[in-house]
């Protein structure tokens, strides 16, 4: 196992480099820089500008110099934020993040196992139809229609929590979290609904049951393993994304997380922000990813990535 | 599965449970001790909250809280009142002004203010390396664009010294009525020399002075606390020279950028005023809470830029058509709602006293005439035309609007193309459009604001338009004493611009947000520029 | 041992009896009629519908459902239903080609490199990791300017591939993920010892197998593609003012949901009920193709 998890930490270095040189490449394609306005800019201000962040430097120098800093850790300063380091201000808004997209994830697969696995058991009944249609309706209800609708009903019509904000008050995370976890309790809830089904309908399953193991037995200690196989293998990249923040949910309840910036600072041309973000990102899919395989390998032992043998 | 259900019934319960109690904790108008509090929702997270580099409207909320400038104004009519400087002289050719900067003037430090801290500013911003987007402000000023551009090395070269520590002595190039406006621009105010210098260099832009626990300011305000993306709070200066005016102890400023997201923390009374308000909701407020609704002119005008350089955008006649077959009130009163008012010139109406006195007109008949002498008979034989707009909802549908006008009343068929803003930017600059939107806010109270942005070549002109009597009116314009013969010379050229028409004006702005009724003192004038120092808050 | 009386089982294809099956699942073939009379309703609407989708009357400005307009108006005096049914047109187009795409993509990627395994599963699933990794919107920006979006279609084509590019990932990670799980068991291996080709387990045992989690989450896929593709026409790639899809439609409808709910109800309505008759269809599908459910 650790040989395994050694090798995936060394295959993340070259997916780390291609991503850079990839993000480098289109950061420098798009039209537009940072520094251009509505009210135009003239070419010795603009050039100005850039001379404070090596923009003016060759573009190979750009790449290698900025390669050099990231890894001793430098990110550079954001052209959006003046002044402000990338690491200063992704580790400002990293902790408040994570809180939301962690209760989001626990909201999620709370509700959606529950819902999914209840519904496999129970198929073609209410207890099916029902779980389902909610399930359903989590994912026609898009986060940009729930958070909004949310706000209205319990915090304009009913006045019990606040609109938007962020503070350590459980009040300002209820919503937001509700929000970004709906649609994840959904796809969880199909997929593990899905997934059992699968599972429950294979020979081993008959077999334990035949055995006499009880049902609860059968369920967690048999079933659920299998069954929530496409479960793990969609929350790899999942968790990610949701660590990385959601750009919808924390713009409409101002959420001052990093969700904002993948977007924003791809639209602002904020080179170093968005190469900061992306690593970050990166790091994240590498690592979830490389965790949810070797959550795989722990619930199917007879598992193996290695080469077909015959 | 009855655990199952228990414990969905648990959950539910906690989180109810966890809901109640004391919902809007730090959001009213007075804090536990009493204190008078004024919320604001900011539009969006600002760039920096130094002065001298700052561009945008958020920015420069911020810092008319933290800073002042030579001189104030009135909020209530924009008439110019001492700031920093009490009193002021002019030379007989009106080329150089002497301030008298005030006595026992501070920085919040308690530093001593004096005219060097004016000059040093000034030669900050004008700093070739700084790359400050708005030293063209100063640019009136005796050798300032020459060293700004580095063609003059030599500071003391520039019409701006400190004659001694109470006298601020300014040579302008020529004589300039407005420059006094000039100065109520936040880029031409102070920033205090001994911490700027403390943190970095005159001219680093990424200069850590402007940080909560570095930063030292002369206005009514000072920055208490600064978390990115989350919050601002300044409160009451008391070294200000002006402390006892300001009644309001402490401002929030929240970067919402959501429209949507604003308009109900106001309604919740998190905030007491919003950056804007969505177009469709003007209407409810109108009818259930007008009090709350502010909508008043805004010195700026909404046009649409022509590509002149290419067909079909290349014949004048085609884009007076354009300009004749549209309805202007019809787009400000059912499209953007705001009390807009229809461009009938390019300079707002009205601009310290300047109106146009050549004007647009519609006549559908008339733009049909015009189309088919130019060859193109009810819309046919015309390329295509390509309307560019960047992301926006107003744009899209002012875009929407116009391309059905044109559709219908002359049979002109105009594809439209959005991207996103920094694509368009881009687009426009390279004249790579046919039709493109655009939008003027002047920096100042005059016309030539407006007017100097279509000189031959100008960095904001982007229409490829060129006119040799136009940059010669302007330029007059530029050394002309006389206001009265000044405007003379804006009318002749406003009248050439509405005629020749590279670009096709559509409405005057308006500021329009919500403001809660508990504030006082909140001013309307065009440059939507209020004073904090002169506001209260009811309770 | 037979006798006369008693009639052979006929031996028939996989395919035929899950068709079968299928037809007896009274649910899914709700959701099939559905989708059908939606997508019947979207090819023909040039020719019925009752407005022209672009045609204003900014003086009516937006009304709520009547007579003359079933849907209500929008805030251009814009006919509702006219506008939903074009925007049926773009979204369901949208949502069954970038899934197609995806599915089709994902599935064989997945599959092989669960399949093979070793070296070839690694490169596969890193190249997987770098394409999550790179800036979305950047990528889209870039596609663009690359590609001359002048023509509608050009523009449409370049957004499938755009959505097509993004969505295929998790499928193909989570195909992979039921491919490793089965290709250990005993039947393959069994394959195996039989001589039958590679190619042949994986078209003939292996994807029959992992068929079900592949078509739920297809069903889970075409919801969100549509709503990527309102993102990205918000962007400039995709649907140009003034055609809109379902996903503009929500967008625009959420914003003005307490002045005019009209605006967001009939959109929503007709997005949650094509999404609602697919997903019972999958349901439906992954029963009726599970080859460990019990002959009749």
């Amino acid at each position: 196992m650790w040989k395994y998890i050694l090798k995936r930490i060394l295959e993340a270095i070259p997916v780390l480099l291609i991503v850079y040189t990839i993000t480098f490449a289109l950061l420098k394609i798009a039209p537009g820089g940072p520094f251009d306005s509505e009210k135009q800019v003239s070419p010795e201000v603009k050039k100005a500008l850039e001379a404070h962040y090596g923009f003016d430097k060759p573009l190979h120098i750009q790449y290698t110099s900025n390669l050099v800093k990231a890894l001793k850790g430098n990110l550079g300063i954001s052209t959006r934020f003046k002044g402000r380091t990338v690491r200063e201000i992704v580790s400002e808004g990293l902790p408040r993040t994570l809180v939301l997209g962690g209760m989001a994830i626990c909201i999620a697969l709370f509700f959606g196992l529950l819902a999914g696995v209840t519904a496999s058991l129970k198929k073609n009944t209410l207890l099916d139809y029902i779980p389902m249609s909610i399930a359903m309706f989590g994912i026609c209800v898009p986060t940009f229609l729930l958070g909004p609708v949310l706000v209205l009903i319990f915090s304009i019509y009913l006045g019990w929590l606040p609109t938007a904000g962020w503070d350590a008050s459980f009040q300002h995370k209820i919503l937001p979290a509700i929000t970004l976890g709906a649609a994840y309790a959904a796809f969880i809830a199909r997929l593990s609904r899905g997934g059992m089904l699968e599972v429950l309908s294979q020979d081993y399953i008959r077999t334990a049951k035949a055995k006499g193991l009880s049902p609860q037995r059968v369920l967690f200690k048999h079933a659920l393993k299998g069954g929530i196989f496409p479960v793990i293998s969609f929350l790899g990249p999942a968790v990610a994304g949701l660590l990385a923040g959601s750009f919808v949910v924390e713009t409409i309840f101002m959420i001052p997380g990093i969700g904002k910036y993948y977007v924003q600072s791809a639209l602002n041309r904020d080179l170093t922000l968005t190469m900061g973000m992306t690593l970050f990102l990166s790091f994240l899919i590498i690592g979830f990813n490389m965790l949810s395989d070797i959550f795989l390998i722990w619930l199917n032992p007879k598992l193996s990535f290695s080469k077909e043998s015959k | 599965m009855n655990i199952f259900k228990k414990t969905i019934v648990l959950f539910t319960l906690s989180i109810l449970f966890a809901c109640t109690g004391a919902k809007k904790s730090s959001q009213a108008s007075s804090n536990s001790d009493g204190s008078k509090v004024f919320n604001i929702g900011n539009g969006a997270e600002p760039s920096t909250i130094d002065p001298s580099v700052a561009t945008g409207v958020p920015e420069s909320r911020i810092i008319t809280a933290l800073f002042e400038g030579l001189v104030s104004f009135d909020p209530e009519n924009l008439k110019t009142k001492p700031g920093m400087a009490v009193s002021w002289a002019t030379s007989d050719d009106l080329k150089t002004y002497t301030f008298q900067m005030r006595e026992n003037a501070q920085w919040s430090d308690g530093t001593p203010f004096t005219a060097k801290d004016m000059e040093y500013s000034w030669k900050r911003i004008l700093s070739p390396k700084l790359g400050s987007e708005y030293s063209y402000m100063l640019f009136v000023i005796e050798n300032a664009e020459e060293y700004n551009k580095g063609e003059v090395k030599d500071w003391s070269q520039v019409g701006a010294k400190a004659i001694d520590a109470k006298t601020f002595q300014v040579q302008l190039k020529a004589p300039t009525p407005y420059f006094l406006t000039l100065l109520y621009h936040s880029s031409t105010w102070p920033v205090p020399q001994h911490i700027v210098e403390k943190h970095g260099k005159i001219d680093s832009l990424n200069n850590p002075w402007v940080r909560p626990e570095n930063i030292v300011s002369n206005g009514p305000y000072t920055l208490k606390n600064w978390e990115l993306n989350k919050l601002i709070t300044v409160k009451k200066n008391p070294l200000y020279w002006n402390a006892k005016q300001s009644k309001i102890d402490v401002i929030n400023f929240y970067p919402v950028e959501s429209l949507q997201t604003e308009e109900r923390m106001f309604r919740s009374g998190e905030i007491h005023k919003t950056n804007t308000i969505p177009a469709h909701k003007i209407e409810t407020y109108q009818s259930k809470n007008s009090n709350s609704l502010h909508l008043k002119p805004y010195l700026g005008t909404y046009f649409y830029r022509f590509n002149v350089t290419r067909p079909p955008m290349n014949n004048p006649k085609v884009r007076q058509a354009l300009s004749l077959a549209i309805n202007r009130e019809l787009i400000t009163k059912k499209v953007t709602r705001g009390g807009e008012i229809p461009a009938w010139t390019f300079v707002p109406p009205n601009t310290a006293g300047y109106t146009s006195q050549t004007k647009l007109s519609e006549n559908i008949e008339k733009a049909k005439a015009l189309l088919a002498e130019a060859g193109f008979q009810d819309g046919k034989g015309l390329p295509t035309i390509e309307l560019l707009y960047n992301t926006q909802d107003t744009h899209k549908a002012i875009a929407v609007a116009l391309q059905q006008m044109w559709k219908t009343n002359i049979g002109v068929n105009v594809t439209l193309r959005n991207q996103d803003w920094k694509v368009y930017l881009d687009s426009q600059k390279n004249l790579d459009f046919d039709l493109s939107r655009a939008g003027w806010i002047g920096d100042y109270t005059d016309p030539n604001t407006f007017l100097d942005m279509f000189v031959s070549g100008g960095g904001q002109n982007q229409t490829g338009w060129s006119n040799k009597k136009y940059d010669a009116l302007i330029s007059k314009a530029s050394i002309t004493a006389d206001p009265k013969a000044r405007y003379e010379l804006f009318q002749s050229a406003e009248k050439i611009l509405l005629t020749e028409l590279p670009i096709l004006p559509i409405y005057t702005y308006t500021s329009k947000y919500l403001i809660s009724d508990k504030i006082i003192g909140w001013k309307s004038n065009i440059l939507d520029w209020n004073l904090y120092q002169y506001l209260d808050i009811k309770e | 041992m037979s006798t006369e009386n008693e009639t052979m089982e006929e031996g028939t294809s996989l395919w035929k009896d899950a068709f079968r099956r299928l037809k007896k699942n009274k649910i899914s073939m709700l959701g099939f009629y559905a989708l059908a009379f939606l997508i019947i309703i979207a090819i023909i609407t040039p020719l019925i519908a009752p407005y022209s989708y672009e045609a204003q009357d900014l003086n009516l400005g937006a009304t709520p459902p009547s007579w003359k307009h079933w849907f209500g108006t929008d805030s251009f005096g814009r006919d509702l239903l006219t506008r939903v049914m074009y925007g049926a047109r773009i979204s369901l187009m949208v949502g069954f080609i970038a899934t197609a795409v995806s599915l089709a993509i994902g599935v064989l990627w997945g599959t092989i490199a669960g399949f093979i395994g070793g070296k070839t599963d690694t490169i596969m699933m890193r190249i997987v990791d770098v394409l999550y990794s790179v800036p979305f919107i950047l990528l889209v920006i870039v596609l663009m300017v690359v590609v001359d979006t002048k023509s509608p279609v050009t523009n449409l084509l370049l957004m499938f591939f755009a959505i097509g590019a993004v969505e295929w990932l998790t499928m193909a990670r989570i195909v992979r993920g039921q491919v490793l799980n089965i290709r250990k068991q005993e039947f393959i291996e069994a394959c195996f010892s039989m001589g039958i080709s590679k190619k042949q387990i994986i078209l003939r045992h292996l994807i029959p197998n992992v068929l079900g989690p592949i078509i739920v989450y297809s069903t889970l896929t075409v919801p969100s593609v549509m709503l990527l593709e309102a993102f990205l026409s918000f962007l400039g790639l995709g649907v140009q003012a003034p055609m809109s899809s379902w996903g503009l439609l929500i967008n625009s409808g959420v914003e003005k949901m307490e002045e005019y709910p009209w605006l967001l109800i009939f959109p929503g309505l007709t997005f949650s009920l094509t999404l609602f008759s697919l997903n019972f269809l999958g349901d439906g599908l992954r029963d009726a193709l599970d080859p460990k459910s019990s002959a009749d």
